[in-house]
């Protein structure tokens, strides 16, 4: 088996010393940074549809996630000054006045193994602070989770926060959580939902071209 | 009467009305206790008037059975993990930052022995406070049925002692210990459930979160492996005492209906996204269950969506014997009074068998 083949397999299996070892190996063996991370894309995609399928199940998607950190660790060095740009930019945050972060981390890691920049505001985060932190990196979206009934109207505030700030033409405003419906997402005028998080990154990609 | 028909729900006798009940609106929803009750209580009235008014308030409502749960992770003294508490209640009285834990590290989660850390009460001593607990129950609400319980069951408890975080990595990383760590905490719990046999109790609830929204959080042979065995074990003395045993999980765990029927459950306790009807079809003639409108519907639906809502569970329910209604996730103090007083309404006028 070829190491680009390796290092998606280990990566499938949550082998996070090995990937990163491997992808040093392939980095010493002169194979382009650009494939090496293909090969950890691949490995989280498989990963990202088996969970879609409810074939894997979170822990798994936490071993292969931290495995495939562990591989961009060694990696990242080399994609920059390769110019290998990222595939878009996003931030993400659970809404104010929610704590629940295991679905928006997920999320997180379903659209780092896309390819995609993720600016992680944590829990707990204000509408203005979804907009100050789009408009200083740049971000072509806005990801917002909530758990809680009680919350997920803080999503249409951020939307609002977005038209207040000017920036709303500029950025898509991605909305998911248990509780949260195409119908709610529709209702507060934000762009695109998706019940999991390896759709949520299949159309993140899509927003970004 | 309340008790009279919760207690023929429970015990498949198809009473002549619905019997009904709700979780925490009775503790939370201020403004609707005194839309209901005429009253003027604020966050901070006293919580003994809370208190009393919230039995008035199920007397109003006529609740038939009051979910209620007694072994909580409060039972593990300072062996736990807090994980912080949101502003859920009016008045946000109920926040709580605090996220603290026992336990470093997965190495720490997969070596914990709960027989060696975990406090430990006699049988006796068990028996006396689950029979002071019912009384006081009882003597607060004497008119419905009283349940006493567990929220500590099994997964449940691993999430209480460990957090979301430190369980997830600890499956992660080993399963098949983080097994034999639950087996070695059902143990443990199991003189609970002795005692809860030889208490005064009639129904006992067995409150377990095993799944999420998106359901099994794990690979559902996990379960089968290590949870429903507990299960089994907890129930085996219950059973030989005649209890009735209600279980519980929020989330949706329609893949392991069958596997808590199974198990001897005599009765299910469900959320709107688990699937009642399938229980109804399956389970209606032979066991009780509670459920399942939608507090989403009650949050922001028409008048027409609510009543639609509450006709889809009377539908399903008014045809089984063992048939509570209940709105499955709560009916928090954000939900607009007008519209939880409608849902009220419909629910009485459709009632009637
Ligand atoms: C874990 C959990 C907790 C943990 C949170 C730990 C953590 N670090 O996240 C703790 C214990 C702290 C907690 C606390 C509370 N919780 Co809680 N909690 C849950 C639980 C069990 C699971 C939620 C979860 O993580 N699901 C798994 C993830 C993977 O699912 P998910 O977030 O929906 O994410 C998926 C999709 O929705 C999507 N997605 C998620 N985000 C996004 C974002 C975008 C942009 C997109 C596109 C997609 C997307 O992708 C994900 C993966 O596929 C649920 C019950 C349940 N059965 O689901 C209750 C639940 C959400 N909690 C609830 C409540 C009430 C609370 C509390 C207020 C009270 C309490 N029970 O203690 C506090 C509030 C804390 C706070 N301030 O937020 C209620 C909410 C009820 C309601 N009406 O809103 C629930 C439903 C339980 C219940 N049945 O009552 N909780």
């Amino acid at each position: 088996m070829s190491i680009i083949n390796e290092i998606s397999e280990n990566l499938q299996k949550g082998k996070a010393k090995l990937v990163k070892e491997q992808v040093q190996t392939a980095i010493d063996e002169g194979v382009a940074s650009k494939d090496i991370l293909s090969a950890l894309l691949d490995g989280m995609n498989v990963i990202g549809e088996k969970f879609k399928n409810n074939e894997v199940y979170v822990p798994e998607v936490l071993v292969a996630a931290r495995a495939m950190n562990m591989g961009m660790q060694v990696l990242k060095p080399l994609l920059a000054s390769d110019g290998v740009q990222a595939k878009g930019k996003v931030c993400i945050g659970t809404v104010q006045g929610d704590l629940h972060d295991i679905g928006k981390n997920l999320v997180k890691m379903m659209l780092e193994g896309k390819g995609l920049e993720v600016i992680d505001l944590g829990t707990d985060v204000s509408p203005e602070a979804f907009v100050n932190a789009a408009i200083e990196n740049d971000c072509q979206i806005i990801c917002c989770s909530a758990l809680l009934t009680t919350t997920m109207g803080v999503m249409g505030d951020v939307v609002k926060a977005a038209e207040d700030a000017g920036i709303r033409d500029k950025v898509k405003i991605m909305i998911g959580g248990a509780p949260v419906s195409e119908e709610f997402c529709r209702m507060i005028g934000a762009d695109c939902y998706t019940s999991d998080a390896a759709s949520a990154a299949d159309a993140a990609v899509e927003l970004c071209k | 009467m309340s008790y009279s028909d919760g207690i023929a729900a429970i015990n498949l006798e198809m009473p002549d009305r619905v019997p009904r009940t709700e979780y925490s609106a009775a503790l939370y929803h201020l403004d609707l206790i005194n839309a209901v009750l005429g009253t003027t209580l604020t966050p901070t009235s006293s919580e003994d008037d809370k208190r009393k008014a919230g039995s008035e308030f199920r007397k109003a409502w006529d609740y038939g059975l009051e979910w209620s749960i007694d072994v909580e992770a409060s039972e593990f003294g300072e062996v736990r993990t807090k994980m912080g508490h949101a502003a859920y209640s009016a008045g946000n009285t109920d926040y709580d930052s605090e996220i603290k834990s026992y336990f470093n590290n997965v190495d720490d989660v997969l070596s914990f022995d709960a027989m060696k850390l975990l406090p430990s009460y006699t049988h006796s001593e068990l028996v006396k406070r689950f029979n002071n607990g019912y009384a006081s129950k009882c003597s607060r609400d004497p008119d419905l049925v009283n349940t006493m319980g567990t929220y500590v069951t099994a997964v449940s408890a691993l999430i209480d002692l460990f957090g979301w975080e430190l369980l997830l990595d600890g499956l992660a990383e080993d399963s098949e210990q983080m097994g034999k760590v639950l087996e070695r905490y059902s143990q443990w719990i199991q003189k609970y459930y002795n005692a809860f046999a030889d208490s005064d109790a009639p129904v006992i609830m067995i409150h377990d979160d095993i799944v999420w929204t998106s359901g099994p959080f794990v690979s559902p042979e996990w379960y089968r492996k290590y949870v429903f065995p507990c299960y089994k074990r907890y129930l085996d003395p219950l059973k030989q005492a005649g209890k009735k045993v209600l279980f519980t999980s929020d989330g949706t765990y329609n893949v392991f209906i069958d596997d808590i029927a199974e198990c001897g459950f005599d009765g299910f306790v469900m959320e709107p996204t688990t699937d009642m009807e399938y229980i109804a079809q399956k389970y209606g003639r032979t066991h009780s269950f509670i459920g399942n409108a939608d507090t989403r519907i009650l949050l922001s639906g028409t008048k027409e969506a609510i009543e639609n809502e509450v006709k889809r569970c009377m539908d399903i329910g008014k045809k089984c014997p063992g048939f509570i209604m209940a709105v499955g996730n709560h009916i928090p103090a954000n939900t607009p009074v007008e519209n939880a007083l409608w849902y009220n309404e419909c629910f009485e006028r459709m009632r009637k068998r």
